[in-house]
Parts: structure tokens; C-alpha cells; sequence
């Protein structure tokens, strides 16, 4: 990473970690606000967007963001689950706004914007050119490799700083950063294979059969049913139905 | 007017505490910060993002309205904490695995391969003294040996290839396989024998009918009576026996349990030496509103991030700066083992086969449904697959190593049946740097001050480290051995499940929180009943039953100490949860309303005078504790 980008990447990364590990420890509300604004300023669709290129790096399908960085698979892969969607809502909900002196609330600090804007920053260090499909993310027009890249650097470049002897709030800010990162690779293949993207919640049932399930073979044959038990049963080992 | 004893926290370990005391009349007050479910048939779902999404899921840390957020822990390093609130805790979504710990982890053990172990921390007492409490609680639960699955049967097959032994004993002594000790009822009737689920209700199907969702909460077989489901979490087991203790122990006393209550301050009296705990307050989640109660005695058993987090915001002493440290995870590593031949991943229990490495740790098979296989590939440590390795070495010999991704994920996850995975559970030691703290970063939540947990990974000690990396190797040549035509090591960061030893109990005054009878050093008439007073990670075993066995103990030592009684383990037999006086008093009350016949029976309350005293004289229930329950249940219902 260039120190241009390095010196970007930590402004951004600042940013961040005040929206989503700091804000209340700064005494000013309007303080923390200014930070909290600028990380949600990316427009919508370039954070969708950039979810969306990293969804086809983990599960690449027929899609076009898999087009566009290279790799493709045949059949539906994590875009056609809208896993990308689900991680932009699930980091918005992540972090509880803080509660005022015996005052709690339920609203959340949303994370989406200030994440997905350290991805597109470090993205572009890897290639400022990207590539030329019509997306709004640089990260989502990069190529499978440089992808990959990206992710390099956003893992160990965060695992690399200090912050240790930084002043709260920022003390411990790069583990934050480390746990955001080494985390959402898990979330998208998690939400990929579950049924959040049929779920009817109004209702409590599927509204169709997972995009996941099928791809993996699962539960084949059953529609959308799960079942209450399997004719799995072999035995047991050497006969053995108690030991000493 | 003063309680007896309140318990905080209602999952692995405080009902055991509660039931105990409950039985000898004690009047307890056990409060869960979490919900209750008490219609899991209704409530629950073979769904894994409506289970198990740590947001928003019904298995999360967090309030029991599930559109309020998640209560927030500060985790500033890849990691992620898996625990659960309410009732049942962390067992509603365990395996039930019940293994005991390492007799080297005890104090007195002089083994040949004692050095092998952390020997800086171990237990205050021998592994002799535990036995007994071991043996009551495995009746209680029960713990059986668990039966085969196709997952299990290649697991075996690769151990025997191996060269390990089959241990037959429920100690390790040596390297070997077997298969695990589960607290979940066998399978009898129709369970592991059809996939037709008008076949799989209860009394028709008896025990696990091999569903495949551990980690979704058991509610198999459909229409049993709450303890009469399948795996023995606390919420099927102990809690229906502390609800319930007047009706199966004579002189007992039920329990009264409150939840959506959130401890967030152990009042005390007195200074120095002298502090004393006289009470609890806590919030309920609902209307916000806070409730002060006193008691002769406190338990802890909030978990062992939220017992240092309520002693810090209680203000409590810590004379040793032990309060906290010397968290152990059992620093889990992950294999996947590609076949081409079913392995049934998805199917039966979670887990029923291990092999153990006194010394090292163990490893266990898990089978996963599609979107847990998924997460367990892309949570890593170790970089992307044959691309970078995030700064780690892989010494397990493994095709790859980090998440899989790309096409080659697309290949991989094809058919989650031809997977098998294997969890690497690493004896590691107590180190003091990995600890719970309170956060400076983020804000205070509604009940103050958040905890912040922090393992450094990378820095744990060497033992700990060449434990884990023999351990990978071994469950890279177990899958090889079995038939795997490729592996893929994950390397994953701390994935928090097996908590251990936050206020440990030890030998050594200088690095424990608690006595050897579990109680705070620092407090008075202050105990800990749950992980977090276990000394060490056990050498690798599952903690839950050791946690179990030590709160039995501590039971006895409240009773003894407190309330002038004689300890009862040893002189007496347990009742077993599924005996039938607990299901008559389970269905006498309608403790689960939905799943009773539309006619519940009403079969007439015990006589108590009739009942043994604390279960004394009753036999043990052994393998066939599913088909025996159920025709005590069909007898009931009969009979009414």
C-alpha cells in the first residue's frame, strides 16, 4: 500500500471506528455526528455495490458482477441470493446507539457506508484504473485477483497497525478493524446458504426454496419442508451402549 | 424478607445450582437476563439464519424482543463470541457432548505425562474428588453413549486406519477415539429409523430422531413433554426439575424464575475482608424498571464474559487483578474433508464421535447444514486459500489453507453431504492477557458498562500453539485416513463457543478469583456457578458437563456452609430428569401447554410422603432411558 493510500485508509479507517466502536466515549454529540456522516455519505448503491463484488469473490456465479471480475461458475451463486444486501443491513444493525444517561434506545449505528468506503479506498491502491464494467464501486469493478488483493491489504494491513497505545477512544481501533474484515467473509457465505433472502417474516415461512440449498444439494426433494428426523440411525459402535 | 440464595443467569450452570437447592427446600430466585421458551415446537424453526443469525436470530445474546438490537460485546480482534441468552443459555444450541475433563489438569495428578499439561492452573482438587459428582450429574441429565450416524461411522473408520484405540471408559488415559458421551436420549421407537414425520411424533418416536438441528434447539420428538426432548439442554432438563422440586424431592421447594431480568448490580456490605453480598438488582427489559432483592446467598452464573463485566460495574474488590483473566477458549481450529461418498453432514446429532490426545486436546466430527458449513469456510485467520495466508504458517499438512473461495467454494459446497468437518479443541492454557475487561470505546448500554474481551491469538503461549498445529495435523491424516480426497484447513480466530475460567477457581490464591468451593475471595456468601469458575479448559473436553459436576459441588458447599445441612452427593441417588415423577409434575402444570394432548392428562400430584427423600434409593436409568420415559408417559395418559 502506497503511503498516499495508507494515510486515506487510516482516515478512513478513523472515521469508522468512531461511528462503530467510539462514539460515545467522545464527550461532544456533534463530534461523533460529523464522523458518523461522513461514513454513511457514500450513496447507496455504491455500498450495495461494493457487498455485491465481494458476495461473487467468495461465491462466484453466472452473474454479472462475476462477469466483470473474471471468474464465473455455472448456475446462481451468492449475487443471486442478495448477499450483499444482507450484510449492508446486517453492519447497520450491529452496533447499538448509545444510550443517553437513563435513557436507552433501540436505534443502531449503521456501519455499511464507512465499511464499504475503507474497501473502495484500499480497492483503489490496488488499481486505480479497475476495470470497466458499469458498477459504482471500484472494488466491484476490479478483477477476481485484484479482489483479492484488496482483501489482502484491508486483513493485513489492519492486523499490522498498532493502536494499542492510542488514546481511547482509538486505543484498540485496528482489532475492531481486524474483526470487521476477518468476519464478513463468514457472514456472506453464512447468509448465502440460509434462508434469509425467502424468509416471510410477517408469516413465519419460506416463500420459496433458498438459491444455497439447492446449490448444495440440500434437502433434496423437499421443497422448502425441513424435516423432523432422518432414517440415519446405524447403531452403535461395536454394539456398545454404555461404557465404564 | 430475605431470599435464600439468587441465582443469576439460568443457563448451563445456574439451574444446576437451583435445582440442587430447590431440593433441599431452599427458597431460590434463579433471574435470566433473556427469554424463556417455553413452546419451542411453536417458537422454533429447522431455519438457520432465523436461529442462529447473532443479530437477530432467537439464539443471540440480546433482549427477548427480537426487533430490539443485540446487547454488544467489544471484541478488538478477528473473533466472534457465540453465546446465547435466555433460558437454557448456551446449551440451547450445544451438542450435548459430555465428556470429562483430563484427570492431568487436577491437582495431586503425578501421571507419567503430567508435565504435558498447565500445571501452573490446575484444580484445587483431585479428578477423584469430582468423580462422584460427575456420576450424579451424568444420571441427572442422562449422559449416554451416543449411537452412529453415516458421519460417525467415517469419522471411526479413520481413527481405526489411524492406528488409535477405542477407549470403552468414560476417562482418557491415553490416545484413542470413541464415541462421545452425550447428554441427548437415544434414539428409540420410530426416531432414526424413518423420515416420515407423521411417524416422528412422540410416544411413537422416543429420543433424537436425527434431525440435524442441535444448533437450531431441540424440540424432537414433537409432542413429548418438555423433558422428554432428545437433547438435554437445561432448558429440557434441569430447569423442568427446579420448576418442579417440590413434586419429585420430598421437603423440596420450587423454584421461582424470572427472565427478561438483567442483573446489572450485586449490592455488598462491609470493606476489605470483611465485603459481603446482601443482594441483587436487576432490570427488567420491558418497562426499563429496576428490582432490588436480598439474599443469603448470591450465584453467579452469567457466563464467564458477564460475571467479571457485573463485578467490574458492581464495583466489587480485586485485590489480585484476577477478575477476568485467564479466559480460555480451547482455541478451535477447523478441517473440512472433501468425499465422494455420502457422509450424512447434515443429518443426526451435531456431533457423537471424538478422538482424545491427552496433552494436546481433542478433535470432534461436526455436521453442519448448508449456511453454518458456509460461515465455518469464511471465518479465518489465515488469509484466502492459495492466495495469501494472512501472515500464518500451516503446519498441518492440509490441501489448503483459509477460506476457500471462488470457484473452488462453488465446487466445495456442491453437496453439503459429501462433506465431513473436523473441530480441533486445543488444550490451552491460562494466560492472563486473555481477559474480559470493560470497554473505554464504546458506550455504556442500558445495563452500564460493556464488556470488552480480548485474546491475542497470535501470542498465546507455545504450548498452546503446538497444540493446535499437531492437532490440525491429526485431523488432516484422520480425514485422509477416512477417505478424504482433499482437506482445507481454515485456521480460524478465536470462535468463542467453549468459555472457560474468567473467575477461576485454583490453588493458588495469587491467580484465582474463587476458593476451591467456588466461592469469591473477596466477597463473602458471593459463589460461582458456571464455566467461569472452572480453573483451566479441562486439557480439550466439552465444558458444560464439568461445569455441571463443579456446581453440584458448589451446591453441596453452599448448603453445608450457609444453611447448616449435610452434603447429599455420594449418600444419595440422583433423580434422573426423565424420571416419570418429573414428567407427571411437567404435565401436572402444563409447563409447555402447546405440546400436551389436546386433553392433558390429569394425573393426581404425588404424594409426597410417598417420594424418597431426594431420590434416595431410586435406580439408575441407563441406555434405554428414552423407550422407559415414554412408556411412563403412555401410562400417565393412560391412567388419566
Amino acid at each position: 500500500m502506497t503511503d498516499l493510500s495508507r494515510r486515506q485508509f487510516l482516515a478512513r479507517a478513523g472515521g469508522t471506528v468512531l461511528t462503530a466502536a467510539a462514539i460515545a466515549a467522545v464527550p461532544d454529540l456533534l463530534t461523533w455526528r460529523g464522523w458518523y456522516d461522513e461514513a454513511v455519505a457514500q450513496e447507496p448503491d455504491v455500498v450495495l455495490d461494493t457487498f455485491n463484488g465481494l458476495a461473487a469473490m467468495l461465491w462466484p456465479g453466472d452473474d454479472a458482477y462475476s462477469e466483470a471480475q473474471g471468474v464465473t461458475t455455472d448456475g446462481p451463486g451468492a449475487i443471486a441470493t442478495n448477499a450483499g444486501r444482507h450484510i449492508r443491513e446486517a453492519l447497520d444493525i450491529f452496533v447499538p446507539a448509545p444510550d443517553g444517561p437513563g435513557l436507552a434506545n433501540d436505534g443502531t449505528v449503521p456501519l455499511s457506508g464507512g465499511i464499504a468506503s475503507m474497501i473502495n479506498v484500499v480497492a483503489t491502491s490496488v488499481n486505480p484504473v479497475g476495470g470497466t464494467a458499469p458498477f459504482p464501486s471500484t472494488f466491484a469493478r476490479l478483477s477476481f485477483d485484484d479482489k483479492v488483493e484488496t482483501w489482502r491489504r484491508l486483513e493485513e494491513e489492519t492486523r499490522a497497525l498498532d493502536s494499542s497505545s492510542m488514546p481511547e477512544p482509538f486505543a484498540h481501533s485496528s482489532g475492531v478493524l481486524q474483526f470487521v474484515f476477518g468476519v464478513l467473509p463468514g457472514f456472506v457465505q453464512f447468509f448465502a446458504f440460509s434462508e434469509i433472502d425467502v424468509w416471510d417474516p410477517a408469516q413465519r415461512a419460506l416463500t420459496g426454496r433458498p438459491v444455497g440449498w439447492d446449490h448444495a444439494s440440500y434437502l433434496e426433494g423437499l421443497g422448502t419442508t425441513t424435516p423432523e428426523g432422518w432414517d440415519e440411525f446405524l447403531g452403535y459402535y461395536q454394539n456398545r451402549r454404555s461404557v465404564g | 424478607m430475605a431470599r435464600d440464595v439468587i441465582v443469576i443467569g439460568a443457563g448451563g450452570g445456574g439451574p444446576v445450582i437451583a435445582k440442587e437447592l430447590a431440593a433441599r427446600g431452599l427458597d431460590v430466585l434463579v433471574l435470566e437476563a433473556g427469554p424463556r421458551h417455553a413452546q419451542p415446537e411453536q417458537e422454533w424453526r429447522h431455519l438457520e439464519n432465523e436461529a442462529n443469525n447473532i443479530l437477530t436470530g432467537y439464539f443471540r445474546w440480546g433482549p427477548a424482543d427480537r426487533d430490539k438490537p443485540a446487547w454488544l460485546r467489544e471484541t478488538p480482534q478477528n473473533s466472534m463470541m457465540w453465546q446465547l441468552s435466555g433460558v437454557g443459555g448456551t446449551t440451547q444450541h450445544y451438542y450435548g457432548n459430555c465428556p470429562r475433563a483430563l484427570p492431568g489438569t487436577f491437582a495431586g495428578y503425578d501421571g507419567a505425562d503430567a508435565d504435558r499439561y498447565d500445571r501452573a492452573h490446575r484444580f484445587p482438587f483431585t479428578y477423584a474428588d469430582l468423580v462422584p459428582y460427575y456420576e450424579w450429574v451424568e444420571h441427572t441429565l442422562p449422559v449416554q453413549t451416543a449411537a452412529m450416524g453415516t458421519k460417525e461411522s467415517i469419522f471411526f473408520r479413520g481413527a481405526e486406519r489411524m492406528g488409535l484405540p477405542v477407549n470403552t471408559s468414560k476417562d482418557v488415559t491415553g490416545d484413542s477415539f470413541r464415541p462421545q458421551e452425550n447428554a441427548i436420549l437415544q434414539p428409540g421407537g420410530t426416531a432414526g429409523r424413518t423420515t416420515d414425520a407423521s411417524q416422528l411424533e412422540f410416544p411413537q418416536a422416543q429420543g433424537c430422531t436425527f434431525c440435524g438441528y442441535c444448533f437450531q434447539g431441540c424440540y424432537q420428538p414433537r409432542k413429548a413433554p418438555r423433558n422428554l426432548k432428545a437433547k438435554r439442554s437445561t432448558d429440557n432438563s434441569y430447569v423442568p426439575m427446579m420448576l418442579t422440586a417440590d413434586a419429585w424431592s420430598r421437603g423440596g421447594r420450587a423454584v421461582e424464575l424470572i427472565t427478561d431480568a438483567f442483573v446489572t448490580q450485586i449490592r455488598t456490605e462491609g470493606e476489605g475482608d470483611a465485603t459481603t453480598a446482601r443482594g441483587v438488582t436487576w432490570r427488567i427489559g420491558s418497562t426499563g424498571e429496576e428490582v432490588t432483592e436480598d439474599a443469603q446467598v448470591i450465584v453467579m452464573a452469567a457466563g464467564c464474559t458477564e460475571n467479571p463485566r457485573l463485578w467490574f460495574n458492581s464495583g466489587l474488590p480485586n485485590p489480585n487483578d484476577w477478575v477476568g483473566r485467564g479466559y480460555t477458549d480451547h482455541f478451535f481450529d477447523w478441517v473440512i474433508g472433501e468425499f465422494e461418498e455420502d457422509t450424512g453432514s447434515a443429518k443426526g446429532v451435531g456431533s457423537s464421535a471424538r478422538a482424545d490426545f491427552p496433552g494436546l486436546g481433542g478433535l470432534e466430527n461436526v455436521g453442519l447444514p448448508p449456511a453454518l458449513q458456509g460461515f465455518s469456510n469464511g471465518f479465518s485467520d489465515g488469509g484466502m486459500a492459495g492466495h495469501y495466508t494472512n501472515g500464518l504458517e500451516d503446519g498441518s499438512g492440509a490441501d489448503t489453507h483459509g477460506r476457500v473461495i471462488g470457484a473452488d467454494f462453488a465446487r466445495m459446497t456442491s453437496d453439503v453431504n459429501r462433506l465431513l468437518n473436523v473441530l480441533v479443541i486445543t488444550d490451552d492454557d491460562v494466560e492472563p492477557q486473555n481477559r474480559v475487561t470493560i470497554s473505554e470505546s464504546y458506550p455504556p448500554d442500558e445495563h452500564g458498562a460493556v464488556p470488552k474481551v480480548v485474546f491475542t491469538q497470535r501470542q498465546r503461549s507455545a504450548r498452546t500453539q503446538a497444540n493446535r498445529e499437531a492437532l490440525a495435523a491429526k485431523a488432516v491424516e484422520l480425514l485422509r485416513a477416512a477417505g478424504a480426497k482433499a482437506t482445507h484447513r481454515i485456521n480460524w480466530p478465536p470462535l468463542v463457543l467453549h468459555v472457560q475460567s474468567t473467575m477461576r477457581m485454583g490453588e493458588d490464591p495469587a491467580d484465582s478469583v474463587a476458593t476451591p468451593e467456588g466461592e469469591a475471595r473477596f466477597v463473602k456468601r458471593l459463589f460461582f456457578g458456571d464455566n467461569s469458575v472452572l480453573a483451566n479448559g479441562l486439557g480439550g473436553p466439552n465444558p458444560t458437563l464439568t461445569s455441571q459436576a463443579v456446581a453440584t459441588r458448589t451446591a453441596e458447599r453452599i448448603f453445608a456452609r450457609y444453611f447448616g445441612g449435610d452434603p447429599w452427593v455420594g449418600d444419595e441417588s440422583p433423580v434422573s430428569s426423565v424420571d416419570a415423577v418429573v414428567t407427571r409434575a411437567v404435565l401436572d402444570r402444563g409447563d409447555d401447554p402447546a405440546l400436551m394432548d389436546p386433553a392433558p392428562p390429569a394425573a393426581p400430584a404425588p404424594d409426597p410422603a410417598a417420594l424418597p427423600a431426594t431420590g434416595a434409593g431410586r435406580l439408575p436409568l441407563l441406555g434405554g432411558a428414552a423407550a422407559l420415559a415414554a412408556r411412563q408417559v403412555i401410562r400417565l395418559r393412560e391412567r388419566a
